[in-house]
């Protein structure tokens, strides 16, 4: 399974059903579309996605996570910093 | 589905429904919750109109977000002003993953303007809290550094041993007297203590509001962001009725010299002991009432933050056992101190009060006894 598609799981299984229809650029986080616990688990997702540890001082979720293309950057971004 | 909740501010009538929410987070008890909120909300020093936001879903409280005002001085003693502590945030388990937290606090947020507040500060955020927190707006200044100490008594050892040990596994599970069995109250050993330990130092279960507040005017301030401790507040603050406190008092004569003061949950079955407030005149007061804290209470586990203490303090807490707790994991998403400015053109401007900046930890101040964790 691609980063990608493993991602778009990860989002929609944390999302009502009638909400689920998200697309690369759908706002999950200024929307108010992910809740607290679903945030939470996609750190954890992306800490093991980047291999390392995020600083809570370190980003901004709602711009860096705000969209599954711009959680897609991050990741590359870290990855590419490590 | 997220048009059956209506997000509403608090109102006296409203007092069972959140009672009952809370029985989610604060306790079991409905009774100790009403005292809480009383205490926290009703009895605020500085404001007594409860800030409580909360989720209605068919006249029930299904989610809620508490804040209370916080009084600090910043530069010199005269400059105080109100920060805003959103706290006690509880989604009632039925109506989770429906974006309650983040309509909540958009309110809160929204009427916090309207009455003034500049700044939200919370220092009691769980991972859940500060990862959501940080998504609507909020910036951690940076870890508060928390520290520990960590004694296993001496039969849960004793037990661990023989189980490992061949033909004596069977003792540990035989003995009653080797059976883990909770400790239920962590400060049994220090209450046992006598409380007059000696001409100079007083061991209480209840503050000296005035000689705290008369000591801390005595003693030097470097002008960084910290909470008030006037006699209105150390007055108020001890009252939390999920707590348990304890106090020990350096004296000479009727002048108090030094204080240390240490918490613990009243429902919290971890046995943790926090070490929420400490000052003294010299860092020998300060260091006999550590020492003598330790000595009496034999605590299996005390915890405080270490991040705002000078280095001789912090050789202090060393010297008698306390580590730094492993930020890793979880554990790093807590004990943050988390800012956000109330108004959003601020939120893109640098947060500086008296020319200080607040996203740099140096600044401020911060102990235990400042976070509803204390």
């Amino acid at each position: 399974m691609s980063l990608r598609a493993e991602l778009l799981l990860l989002i929609r299984e944390s999302l009502p059903e009638s909400e689920s229809k998200i697309t690369a650029e759908t706002s999950l986080i200024k929307s108010g579309l992910l809740d607290s616990s679903s945030l939470f688990n996609l750190a954890m997702w992306i800490e093991g996605q980047t291999n390392s540890s995020l600083s809570p001082s370190s980003f901004d979720p709602s711009k860096d996570w705000d969209t599954v293309e711009s959680i897609l950057k991050f990741i590359q971004d870290h990855r590419e910093s490590h | 589905m997220k048009d059956s909740f209506e997000i509403i501010p608090y109102s006296r009538a409203l007092k069972e429904t959140v009672l009952e929410l809370q029985t989610n987070l604060w306790s079991p008890d409905r009774a100790l919750n009403a005292a809480y909120l009383e205490w926290k909300y009703e009895n605020n020093p500085y404001l007594r109109e409860p800030l409580i936001y909360l989720a209605m879903n068919q006249g029930r409280a299904v989610g809620m977000r508490g804040a209370f005002a916080t009084k600090w001085q910043i530069g010199n003693r005269d400059h105080t002003f109100l920060i805003a502590y959103p706290d006690d945030f509880v989604i009632d388990p039925g109506n989770r993953n429906q974006g309650l937290m983040t309509r909540i606090m958009k309110f809160a947020i929204n009427d916090l303007g309207g009455r003034g507040f500049d700044y939200a500060l919370n220092l009691s955020a769980g991972p859940v809290n500060t990862m959501s927190s940080l998504a609507m707006g909020w910036r951690s200044v940076g870890s508060l550094q928390p520290l520990s100490t960590e004694t296993p008594p001496f039969l849960p050892r004793l037990r661990k041993t023989l189980k490992g040990t061949p033909f004596l596994w069977r003792l540990a599970q035989a003995s009653r007297f080797l059976r883990s069995k909770k400790q239920p109250d962590p400060f049994l050993s220090f209450d046992r203590s006598r409380l007059r330990l000696s001409d100079q130092l007083s061991a209480k279960r209840l503050p000296e509001p005035e000689a705290m507040a008369d000591l801390i005017d005595r003693l030097d301030y470097d002008g960084r962001l910290r909470h008030v401790r006037d006699i209105e507040y150390l007055s108020w603050r001890f009252q939390n009725p999920l707590h348990a406190y304890r106090f020990i008092f350096a004296w000479k004569g009727t002048r108090l010299r030094g204080y240390l003061v240490l918490q613990s949950h009243r429902s919290d079955l971890s046995e943790v002991v926090n070490l929420v407030d400490w000052e003294g005149e010299t860092l020998e007061i300060k260091a006999q009432l550590l020492q003598t804290a330790i000595r009496q209470g034999r605590f299996q586990k005390l915890f405080t933050w270490g991040a705002m203490l000078c280095p001789e303090e912090k050789l202090l807490l060393k010297a008698t056992g306390f580590v730094e707790v492993a930020q890793t994991g979880e554990e790093k998403w807590r004990n943050c101190l988390l800012l956000r400015p109330i108004q959003v053109q601020m939120l893109s401007r640098d947060w500086v009060i008296a020319g200080r900046n607040l996203m740099k930890l140096e600044n401020w101040d911060i102990r235990l006894v400042y976070s509803m964790r204390g």
